[in-house]
């Protein structure tokens, strides 16, 4: 099996860890909670907690996150580092084409 | 400028506007409540939602003016607060939830990065808040804030402290709302319109130990 799906369930720590960021809310279940439920299945884990949504789809992988921001950053810099981080930790673990990273704040301060 | 006539604050929503206003399925009552309890016990359908933190944020400094006008000429005062506290209380309400979203630029094309109206209209109210002896009372944008480069005027109704200098405080907000917008949006802000609708009495303060003897 492919280790690409376990790594992208480290998406949650990756999307945590840049600075700014104070939050990670469960993003719209547009993407497909499904999707989610699927990769549970195939790597044989309990059901996710993630709160970062991937979908494979024809065009590619897709991910959605949804964000918080502390206080005393700016909003746009901190969406733009998150969607950075996020396609520097797929180019690593991920072989498939990246189709759409979407990064939502939700809320700042 | 918005116009005079303008109601100050939204009681002329219609219904399915009242109820796309709600906050995760919870009232503003409900979160007042909530704040109430001290946030206990943990309400994770409000706790995980950023509706509901943005909404809990303003009551929070909503809470601490209206403790430091319970202090003032409560008798004189009372029936005139309660007005515009509440009409505070429902734009918390209405303008907390996400709305619609607004592009945030980036050269890859696989990004696709958004704020939410929500999030914008909570950090313009917090920061007019932060602005002493104002309050903010409702944030609206209007112009079509999905695309990039569209002009967009920022409408904000205001309650000012009694005896402050008006046009003294509606420049500083002004210019603080541009400051937050430039730092946390692409948005190409037209212009700021700020309407002051209400004065309110200025908190008492403690009397001095001269005073006290």
């Amino acid at each position: 099996m492919s280790d690409v799906l376990p790594q992208a369930d480290r998406l949650d720590e990756v999307v945590l860890a840049v600075p700014g960021v104070d939050t990670l809310y469960s993003a719209a279940p547009l993407i497909a909670t499904v999707i989610t439920t699927a990769v549970d299945a195939l790597t044989r884990r309990p059901p996710s907690a993630n709160s970062v949504l991937i979908a494979h789809e024809k065009a590619g992988l897709s991910v959605a996150v949804k964000i918080g921001v502390t206080d005393g950053y700016a909003a746009t810099d901190v969406c733009r580092r998150v969607h950075d981080a996020i396609m520097e930790h797929l180019r690593e673990y991920e072989e498939q084409e990246i189709a759409e990273v979407a990064v939502t704040v939700a809320r700042i301060g | 400028m918005t116009s005079p006539d303008e109601p100050f604050v939204a009681f002329d929503l219609d219904t399915s506007d009242r109820e796309l206003a709600h906050l995760a399925g919870h009232t503003i009552e409900e979160l007042s409540d909530y704040l109430d309890r001290d946030r206990t016990p943990a309400d994770p359908s409000i706790d995980d939602s950023p509706e509901c933190q943005i909404a809990l944020r303003s009551l929070q400094r909503l809470r601490v003016v209206q403790r430091s006008l319970l202090s003032s000429d409560v008798e004189r005062e009372s029936a005139r607060s309660d007005g515009w506290v509440r009409s505070i209380l429902q734009n918390i309400n209405l303008e907390a939830h996400s709305g619609r979203d607004m592009p945030i630029e980036h050269p890859s094309p696989t990004a696709r990065l958004v704020v939410t109206e929500g999030a914008v209209r909570g950090i313009l109210r917090a920061t007019g808040d932060e602005i002493e002896n104002i309050i903010v009372g409702r944030c609206r944008l209007d112009g079509d804030v999905s695309v990039p480069g569209t002009p967009i005027t920022i409408r904000v109704d205001a309650a000012v402290c009694e005896r402050e200098n008006i046009p003294g405080k509606a420049q500083a907000l002004r210019q603080a709302l541009y400051a937050a917008l430039d730092q946390h949006t692409d948005l190409t802000i037209a212009a700021i319109d700020i309407t002051i609708r209400d004065l309110y009495l200025r908190p008492a303060t403690p009397p001095s130990e001269t005073e006290q003897r």
